[in-house]
């Protein structure tokens, strides 16, 4: 058979000039902010003049800002370099945005002005932070990008100061040009003497008040490229003289392999080396590398064809017999036992036991895959004293050092190139790939593009924990509670990945929106259980608040309801002393139409929860037939996360949030039977499909002052129960359970 | 398994000798001088206790271990100190610190002259980015040091994510008990 070797880019380029301007008739501004489709690349083939490491000036005048964090659809693209470009006063239509170095983060501490301006220590590293996650790329970076900016700032318009014989604060700095009474000048011409200028004071950033482009809904700069195709995603990474590798791992996590016969498939088309991967000492699942078998060939097609004819034979392991069921039933009995305590306020038992009405809630929540919609691939090159690792990191220092470990190398030596990531969520901090990669390409000796079949990329996940939780709240005589009692057990994280965090049994981090909660209530005790399994777990966007906040704002929804108030009043009413919260949940019901009163069948329900420094809440409206077919309607979503840099991009990161927090809540869960993950494709791992989706609104609700909070992960926490909440309002029935579709919803 | 390159101290030496702006990479063992190497409270406490004193003077030990690590949980370390190890002159005791570690001692070995060798080499555990320190106590009562920078990378990617919402929920709880507190008062 004769196969064109076309990729899906090509296609799409290739496509799009055939159809001329019809199916691509956008004009790019003849001079925009620009991006580079290789992002780790500089954007032009000059180097430019630095003048710190975050920015470049060519003789053209054209800035190159450096972007710490990765582009998976969030916009760091755009808006890191929108906080540096605020403080440079810089023509935004002169930047072009790229990585910054992973290698260069690791050989660099930080600026001496970074140092003198008391925004980075002398040993934090030069790029400070380089992983993204944890909603932060906004709330902790903005200080120090703003400091990159206004110091290079000052450092133009001393150069220009000094060349034309007058003071600094004569000098002017807007749109990249320098100016003095009727003396004018660039920022390029300036370039090099400011590379060397020193302060004696490094400049104050500026606060909220005196932002000039942030806050603006600038354009983002990889849009042209994601939409005529160019965009390099890991998957596309072409190298000379590269081989593909199809790798397979026991479908139970971790367990080991019998045998396997070469010998069978060596003859066919295409096929090079068989390769095995066996974890050395100390390597547990903890450092991502499992065993593993791999075929390499000259395309990837023969890999595979070639890997799916191999016999071979796993390993018998420990947890063949580990099913979905038995793990919720030894979570769900040790619901029944007292935990390790995270809060314990006031007399909680004591008060329940006298309360006017007693309230319990059980609730439950599976593992969950991130389903990426680019699978797990990575491309590495071992020369002699270098190798480089191309791939869609979310922690490129992570992968040069785990790629460094496995080979041996001094992590100096080795390059991470980030190209764009076909999604993150999470999965992509953690660099099992680069290492399995890089295993497989030091026993091939020539560049390996590793690519994981859908199916080895969600059964070999590390998922979303799953979770129980048990709620029992005394309500007072007004209705109002007097004590909650929260218990979870579930499957840690941090068992994983950060071990010294968990104190007697206490990881907090499964108590998220559990016990952080803002409502108050005069007796709380929270405490918990963790139960693991040989799942591996990692973060999945939002973490623990992802099923928490399901869990915890039902119940809340259900103490309300017992207690006779309006869901939302009575939030309200908890959170008086809070200006955010308030805020917040006025906002929805101003903007939402809030009601209870709606005909059976329909219903709105809220929920709202913070994290990351960020309260989101939210109103579902949805439609239930009487056969139970459920259609959400609208969402609207009022926001507080204190300032926005781009508010066009922040709304893209609510509704995506809605987008993925939906399809949790409502059909993808990833069930364990005979150790093995059992949703392995799309047929079976359910994500919302286009004409699922609701109408969204987002509302800000901004409180301003010191707050920054993250937007990454926030918004998508409520989603579930406020789904939840309105889909009881319609029906009467509480789905106790995520997702969703296990509950049927047929009514009257 | 792939192990640490042994090279890597001559090139770390290399080029924290080259350039100034990686001086900090710098981590060989210094000359002795009368400078000592500076030590957290918490650490000086547990080797006054240990040692009967917590001034190191730098050299005579090392510590070989990456200057990158993707995770601290499993981070391969050597210590080495330079000593004949005879009965004469050897090495009594050697001990490892991690300050950014909630329980900072990482290793503590009291060998003798029956040793042959002052080389450990281990697996430890990292919290977050900063310094490992290494201290070594020779047969004539001298004490030596030595320090190294070491970056976590998920250190940096998952460190205090949550602290933010921990912070606000202790902030909201102190305001809450102390507004209870004024009421009961009244």
């Amino acid at each position: 058979m004769n196969i064109h070797n076309v990729s899906r880019r090509k296609f799409i380029v290739t496509s799009a000039t055939a159809a001329g301007g019809m199916m691509l008739g956008f004009n790019l501004p003849a001079q925009a902010a620009q991006m580079n489709a290789n992002p780790w690349e500089l954007p032009t083939d000059k180097e430019g003049q630095e003048v710190n490491a975050w920015l470049a000036i060519d003789p053209d005048g054209t800035v190159t800002i450096r972007v710490g964090q990765s582009e998976m659809g969030e916009g760091v693209f755009t808006s890191m370099p929108m906080i540096v470009a605020e403080e440079l006063h810089v023509d935004w239509k002169m930047v072009k945005a790229a990585y910054a170095s992973g290698n260069r983060y690791l050989r660099q501490k930080a600026e001496d002005y970074q140092v003198a301006a008391g925004i980075l220590n002398e040993d934090h590293q030069v790029y400070r932070r380089m992983g993204t996650g944890g909603s932060g790329a906004v709330r902790r970076s903005r200080t120090f990008l703003q400091q990159a900016g206004a110091s290079a700032r000052e450092r133009l318009k001393e150069a220009a100061a000094q060349a034309w014989g007058v003071a600094r604060a004569d000098v002017t700095a807007k749109d990249s040009v320098l100016s003095s009474g009727n003396r004018t000048g660039t920022f390029a011409e300036f370039a090099t003497a400011a590379s060397t200028v020193a302060l004696d004071v490094e400049p104050v950033i500026k606060t909220p008040d005196q932002f000039n482009l942030l806050g603006a809904s600038v354009a983002r700069l990889d849009t042209p490229l994601k939409v005529n195709g160019s965009a390099t995603y890991g998957i596309d990474i072409r190298l000379p003289g590269m081989v593909y590798a199809a790798v397979r791992a026991n479908p139970v996590p971790y367990g080991g392999i019998d045998s396997y016969d070469a010998d069978a498939i060596m003859g066919l088309p295409g096929v090079i080396q068989v390769v095995e991967i066996v974890p050395g000492e100390g390597q547990d699942l903890r450092s991502g590398l499992q065993p593993a078998v791999a075929v390499i060939a000259n395309s990837y097609t023969r890999a595979l064809s070639a890997l799916d004819q191999m016999p071979i034979k796993w390993s018998a392991t420990p947890n063949d017999g580990v099913n979905s069921r038995d793990l919720f039933a030894d979570a769900n009995a040790a619901l029944g036992m007292p935990g390790a305590i995270s809060v314990d306020e006031g007399d909680t038992a004591g008060a329940i036991a006298g309360a006017t009405t007693v309230v319990e809630g059980d609730y439950q929540a599976p593992y969950q895959s991130h389903a990426c919609m680019e699978p797990f691939n990575c491309t590495v090159h071992i020369t002699d004293n270098r190798a480089d690792v191309y791939g869609s990191f979310q922690n490129p220092p992570g992968a040069l050092a785990v790629v460094a470990e496995q080979l041996g190398m001094d992590p100096i030596n080795v390059f991470s190139h980030t190209t764009f990531l076909g999604g993150g969520f999470g999965r992509r901090s953690r660099n099992d790939e680069p290492r399995q990669a890089a295993e497989i390409a030091r026993q091939v000796g020539r560049p390996v593009k590793m690519v994981w079949t859908r199916e080895e990329d969600m059964m070999q996940n590390k998922m979303r924990p799953m979770a129980v939780a048990r709620f029992k709240a005394g309500l007072g005589p007004d209705g109002m509670p007097v004590g909650w009692h929260a218990r979870v057990a579930g499957h840690s994280i941090t068992a994983h990945i950060r071990p010294e965090r968990i104190e007697n049994g206490l990881d907090n981090s499964l108590l998220a929106a559990v016990r952080n909660h803002p409502y108050n209530i005069p007796n709380q005790l929270v405490d918990m259980h963790v139960r693991n399994s040989h799942i591996p777990v990692h973060y999945w966007r939002s973490v623990n608040a992802s099923q928490n906040v399901f869990m915890a704002e039902q119940f809340v929804d259900e103490m309300a309801q017992a207690g006779g108030h309006d869901p939302l009043d009575f939030r309200l009413k908890m959170v008086e002393d809070l200006e955010d919260w308030s805020l917040v949940l006025n906002t929805l019901k101003e903007k939402s139409g809030w009601t209870t009163d709606l005909p059976p069948g329909t219903g709105m329900g809220i929920g709202i929860s913070e994290e990351f420094g960020t309260v989101v809440g939210q109103v579902a409206t949805v439609t239930v037939s009487r056969r139970g077919q459920l259609t959400i309607d609208k969402i609207v979503a009022a926001v507080d996360c204190g300032h926005l840099v781009n508010p066009a991009i922040a709304e893209g990161q609510i509704e995506s949030a809605i987008v993925y927090g939906l399809s949790a809540c409502l059909a993808g869960e990833v069930t364990i039977s005979g150790g093995q993950v059992v949703e392995n494709n799309f047929d079976t791992f359910k994500v919302l499909r286009i004409n699922e989706m609701p109408i969204i609104e987002t509302h800000w609700a901004l409180t301003g002052g010191d707050k920054w909070g993250g937007l990454g992960e926030p918004g998508l926490p409520p989603v579930a129960a406020a789904v939840a909440n309105a889909i009881f309002y319609a029906t009467g029935k509480r789905p106790r359970e995520m997702p969703i579709v296990h509950t049927d919803l047929s009514w009257g | 398994m792939a192990m640490i390159d042994s090279t890597r101290r001559s090139f770390v030496t290399r080029i924290g000798g080259g350039a100034g702006a990686m001086a900090l990479l710098t981590v060989v063992p210094h000359p002795a001088s009368a400078e000592t190497i500076d030590l957290p409270e918490r650490e000086s406490a547990i080797l006054e206790a240990a040692f009967g004193s917590s001034v190191l003077t730098p050299g005579k030990i090392s510590l070989d271990m990456p200057i990158l690590a993707e995770t601290g949980l499993s981070v391969p370390v050597t210590f080495k100190v330079d000593s004949p190890m005879t009965e004469a002159d050897h090495v009594t005791r050697i001990m490892g610190f991690a300050p950014g570690n909630p329980e900072p001692v990482l290793a503590d070995y009291q060998i003798g002259p029956r040793a042959g060798l002052a080389e450990v080499s281990t697996r430890i555990r990292l919290a977050r980015t900063g310094f490992v320190y290494a201290a070594a106590k020779l047969s004539d009562g001298t004490l030596w040091g030595t320090k190294f920078s070491i970056i976590v990378t998920l250190g940096a990617c998952v460190e205090d994510i949550f602290d933010l919402d921990w912070q606000r929920d202790a902030e909201r709880r102190a305001m809450r008990a102390e507004a209870r507190a004024a009421a009961a008062a009244e």
